[in-house]
């Protein structure tokens, strides 16, 4: 019976002899300085979650600073000025340096475990987004060391932030490196939607997906549809400060709502973005602990889908207190209500998992933090749907019950699981789990202390204490609550502290931990290597190690799918979104030094202009694109190498171009992300029109060029999309040649750039300036974000001639070709709207 | 298992699994959009719209969303057609069927929730 069940099995034993050792070779970690060189997902993200816990601790120190100066009345142990900088960089730091790396470090380091992938798809992005975030982060962090930190507060509301009212570069560091890091968040964002939808084991379709994968994927597209809007609002608050763009300046007919409005637009869903993978982890941990499979996993899926599209509808619960009329109020009121259902269903399928448990439900170190979790964040909940009502709303705006609502939310929804997913996960990263005993003093004491330092404030806050006060008066009565907060928070930190200890104490990176030790049923604990696991399995439910018992043993012995490295290569295999069939084997790069070398030159060029050393800033830009360019080179390597066998007499082609390829998902990802940007942009031109019409053409500002202007513009985008059209179709068979093909590429990108020079040069001549008014500004901000399109389809124009000339492109080998078609009808159709926006919309509403 | 595609197209699986919440997003955008532009234009005197117009506007809106998402749970096997949904095997379809219902049921209320307010309030009114 046995010997037949494993003859159904896609591959026989034994294997080939040198095959494991072929895959160790392959999938080698490099060793001493090489070590930054490395991109796979397991090293890079230890790495990842390793800065981002390091940023978690290092705000968290400015939290105790910031407690003890709040401990009593009239304190100086801290000034007025690095106090504003301290809480700004605590709130900057927690939310954009360790909450959203934090969630995004442990897809990239789990994902790929829990779908058996080799490695996620991307693994150099991966690795370039991690550098990047690592060098910007710490330079950003260092700021508060030489007053060079910002002061406007996490969300740097104009007109505050304005050049006029902060001086100095200090808001500059927080505009350029945080958008530089958002620009990271993204790079992982489009790794783990790809990841999630195509590197999944065959038979895994959507309904055996882990909760874990579901809420990654849901985090990555909120990422997507987010990041975008406050990507736009601090370019357009860069731009004001330094070239005196009026966006935000009233005065000139700009906004600081504008402001508001995008930042929150993307701050919202922020706190979704960190909630829910950390939701989708305590549903991958409550089910081992309970050791029965999860209660209501469909209405998770239904949760997590529906807290991730409702989150974009509560952003102006954050603007109450701000004029907006009251049925305006009422929809987002009515709208932060409701995302209380979907967060209560999955309260209630933990509660339920929990209560179904078919013995003991297990009270581990894990389950602790699970428990405390639920009983916080619940608590949490509780106090957004009091705050989102209007009328209380009005009452604790900007009061430190908002502070102890946002923190039962995001330390409850966040922190603790991620602290039970350290004691849970370790062995995926260390040879030594860490101590259960320390482990449950280290919980007692975070949740004893964050509750002792956290509920008073709901208190400090209804008897009106505001937050982002330095001190306070004695005669207020808020001396005895704020000394209790600061000694709860003071427990709270020797609770991480003691879990620091035991981290130094056992933690050893490495293999050779125990296998399985919850006797959890996911994929992630079958027994795996660098290489992920040794085969990858075909997937028949949800727990399968729990449904199939040799499953452990059949994967290590490389019965299931490409146990092997048929390419000589890295490889997995790429399965279909919804069915999880396997469509073809892609080949994976490995290290390089180009990601590491293409990071640091971004993050220096991002903080060389900061600190406005131009050239170079400039001359680090072009380095880090001459690195990206060296990384992709071999990346479109053709269908030369011909198919392989995986098994189970499954032959897949190690080649795809169109639709069905990686890259070509990955592009319309970013294509997605681009259109985000540019929808907060028409909001933004409607919104400034809307507020100051009278600013607008032709009234308030010169009469819009003549409509040949704009006519001449969009014939040349149309033809440059004829000519990528045309050069498609000339596309050569193999070892054929065509003169043709580069000369329409290079013609089409020649069209890009004279359609953004026509339409630049006929606003020039009509005498609109950008700094006159909000009107002009806006009209160049099109243009800027044009020039930004061209810039790239420059460089991409110019890459893909490049790769033709080289031989390297052909009719068969033509992803890069491809990349670069689908981003030139993507621009094409943006500016074509845009000329309408621009040109049309004044003549319309006139 | 044989290697293959999917039973359907992937983006008409999407569409037809979102329905409910896309309706709702467009619900949100056509409702504040528009009736915040409007109250902001009687404070501008770029033009002066009667309230009720736009109270009208709203509750227009919302039965038209209401409806949309209404039909998909009334007919959800012939949206599945018209979004050329499919999937391999009857439990998969079954999973996605039921998360569309599901997100559509928590649609609607949200949708008939915010929409309700145009019932309740003047529409341009300050609340200070």
């Amino acid at each position: 019976m046995e010997n037949e069940r494993r003859l159904d099995l896609p591959n026989q034993t034994p294997r080939p002899e040198g095959e494991l050792e072929e895959l160790e070779r392959v999938w080698a970690t490099p060793r001493g300085w090489r070590i930054v060189t490395t991109v796979n997902n397991t090293e890079i993200g230890l790495l990842y979650i390793g800065i981002a816990f390091l940023f978690f601790l290092m705000a968290g120190v400015l939290a105790l600073l910031m407690r003890t100066q709040l401990a009593t009345s009239d304190n100086d142990f801290i000034g007025q000025e690095l106090y504003n900088q301290m809480f700004t960089v605590h709130g900057t730091t927690m939310m954009f340096l360790f909450a959203v790396p934090a969630v995004e470090a442990l897809g990239v380091m789990l994902l790929p475990q829990m779908l058996a992938a080799r490695d996620l798809p991307f693994p150099r992005l991966s690795a370039f987004a991690i550098w990047a975030y690592v060098i910007g982060g710490l330079v950003f962090f260092s700021t508060i060391l030489y007053d060079l930190a910002p002061a406007g507060g996490w969300f740097m509301y104009p007109p505050l932030t304005l050049k006029e009212y902060s001086p100095g570069d200090n808001a500059d560091f927080w505009l350029l490196g945080i958008g530089f890091i958002e620009i990271s968040a993204i790079a992982g964002a489009v790794e783990i939607v790809v990841g999630a939808l195509r590197t999944r084991p065959p038979g895994m379709t959507l309904a055996k997906m882990p909760i874990f994968a579901w809420s990654m994927l849901i985090f990555a597209s909120m990422i997507m549809f987010a990041f975008p809007a406050v990507i736009l609002a601090t370019m357009m608050l860069e731009i004001e400060r330094s070239f005196g763009w009026p966006f935000f300046t009233a005065a000139k007919g700009g906004d600081s709502l504008l402001w508001q409005h995008l930042f929150w637009f993307f701050g919202h869903p922020e706190v979704y973005i960190i909630f829910l993978p950390a939701a989708g982890l305590v549903s991958m941990m409550v089910p081992t602990m309970a050791r029965t499979p999860l209660v209501g996993y469909r209405l998770i899926v239904i949760a997590l889908i529906a807290t991730g599209f409702f989150s974009f509808g509560l952003w102006v619960h954050h603007m109450f207190t701000t004029g907006i009329p009251a049925l305006s109020l009422a929809f987002f009121s009515a709208a932060s209500m409701a995302v209380a259902i979907p967060s209560g269903i999955q309260v209630f399928s933990w509660i339920a998992t929990i209560a179904a448990s078919r013995e003991k439900f297990r009270i581990t170190t894990p389950s602790l933090f699970i428990l405390g979790f639920l009983f916080i964040f619940t608590i949490g909940g509780l106090t957004g749907v009091m705050v989102a009502m209007v009328p209380f709303d009005f009452q604790v705006h900007d009061t430190y019950f908002v502070v102890a609502h946002f923190h039962y939310v995001l330390v409850g929804g966040m922190v603790f699981p991620l602290f039970a997913t350290f004691y849970y996960w370790m062995p995926m990263a260390s040879r030594n789990m860490l101590s259960e005993r320390l482990g449950r003093w280290v919980f007692w004491l975070m949740f004893a202390g964050f509750n002792i330092a956290f509920f008073p404030m709901h208190l400090t806050g209804l008897l009106g204490m505001p937050r982002r006060v330095w001190t306070y008066p004695g005669e207020l009565g808020w001396d005895t609550l704020n000394m209790i907060s600061t000694i709860g928070s003071y427990i709270l930190g020797a609770g991480v502290l003691l879990f620091v200890i035991d981290l130094i104490r056992r933690f050893r990176p490495g293999r050779g931990g125990p296998e399985n030790p919850w006797q959890a049923g996911t994929l992630e604990w079958l027994p795996n290597d660098v290489y992920s696991t040794r085969s990858i399995p075909l997937v028949t439910s949800r727990e399968p190690i729990w449904d199939q018992p040799n499953l452990a043993d059949d994967v290590r012995e490389g019965r299931y799918y490409l146990p092997n490295a048929p390419t000589g290569g890295r490889e997995t295999i790429v399965t279909s979104p919804i069915d999880a069939k396997p469509q073809y084997v892609i080949r994976m790069p490995g290290s390089a030094w180009s990601p590491f070398l293409a990071a640091i030159f971004t993050a220096a060029f991002f903080l060389l202009l900061t600190v406005k050393f131009v050239t170079i800033a400039l001359v680090c830009g072009v380095l880090a694109i001459a690195f990206c360019l060296v990384w992709t080179w071999p990346l479109d390597h053709g269908p030369s190498r011909g198919p392989v066998d995986i098994g189970g007499g499954i032959s897949l082609p190690t080649y795809m171009s169109g639709p069905t390829s990686h890259s070509w998902w990955a592009m319309v990802v970013l294509m997605f992300v681009a259109g985000s940007l540019y929808l907060s942009y028409v909001f933004s031109y409607l919104f400034l029109w809307t507020v100051s019409p009278e600013v607008w053409s032709p009234t308030g500002s010169p009469a819009l060029p003549g409509l040949p202007w704009p006519a001449a513009s969009a014939l040349l985008l149309l033809a440059g999309s004829a000519l990528i059209f045309l050069a498609d179709r000339l596309l050569p068979q193999p070892g054929k040649g065509r003169v043709a093909v580069p000369v329409a590429i290079f013609l089409a990108v020649a069209c890009l750039v004279g359609s953004l020079g026509v339409e630049l040069a006929g606003h020039l001549r009509t005498g609109l300036a950008p700094t006159a008014n909000s009107y002009g500004a806006m009209v160049y901000m099109a243009a800027a974000l044009f020039g930004q399109m061209v810039f790239t389809l420059v460089i991409f124009g110019g890459y893909t001639i490049a790769r033709y000339v080289a031989g390297k492109l052909d009719r068969e080998r033509r992803v890069t070709f491809d990349n670069m078609r689908l981003l030139y009808y993507y621009t094409a159709a943006q500016s074509l709207f845009g000329l309408m926006l621009i040109h049309g919309f004044p003549r319309l509403v006139n | 298992m044989k290697a293959g595609n999917d039973a359907g197209p992937v983006a008409g699986a999407i569409l037809y699994l979102l329905i409910g919440p896309i309706v709702w997003a467009a619900h949100l955008l056509l409702v504040y959009g528009p009736q915040s532009a409007l109250c902001a234009f009687r404070i501008t005197g770029t033009a002066a719209v009667d309230p009720w117009l736009i109270s009208v506007l709203v509750a227009g809106v919302t039965v038209i969303a209401m409806a949309a998402v209404g039909l998909t749970l009334w007919r959800p096997r012939r949206m599945a057609r018209l979004f050329r949904f499919n999937a391999a095997s009857d439990g998969d379809r079954s999973f996605v069927i039921s998360v569309m219902r599901i997100l559509g049921v928590l649609s609607l209320f949200g949708i008939a929730w915010a929409g309700a307010t145009t019932l309740l309030l003047d529409p341009c009114a300050q609340l200070r």
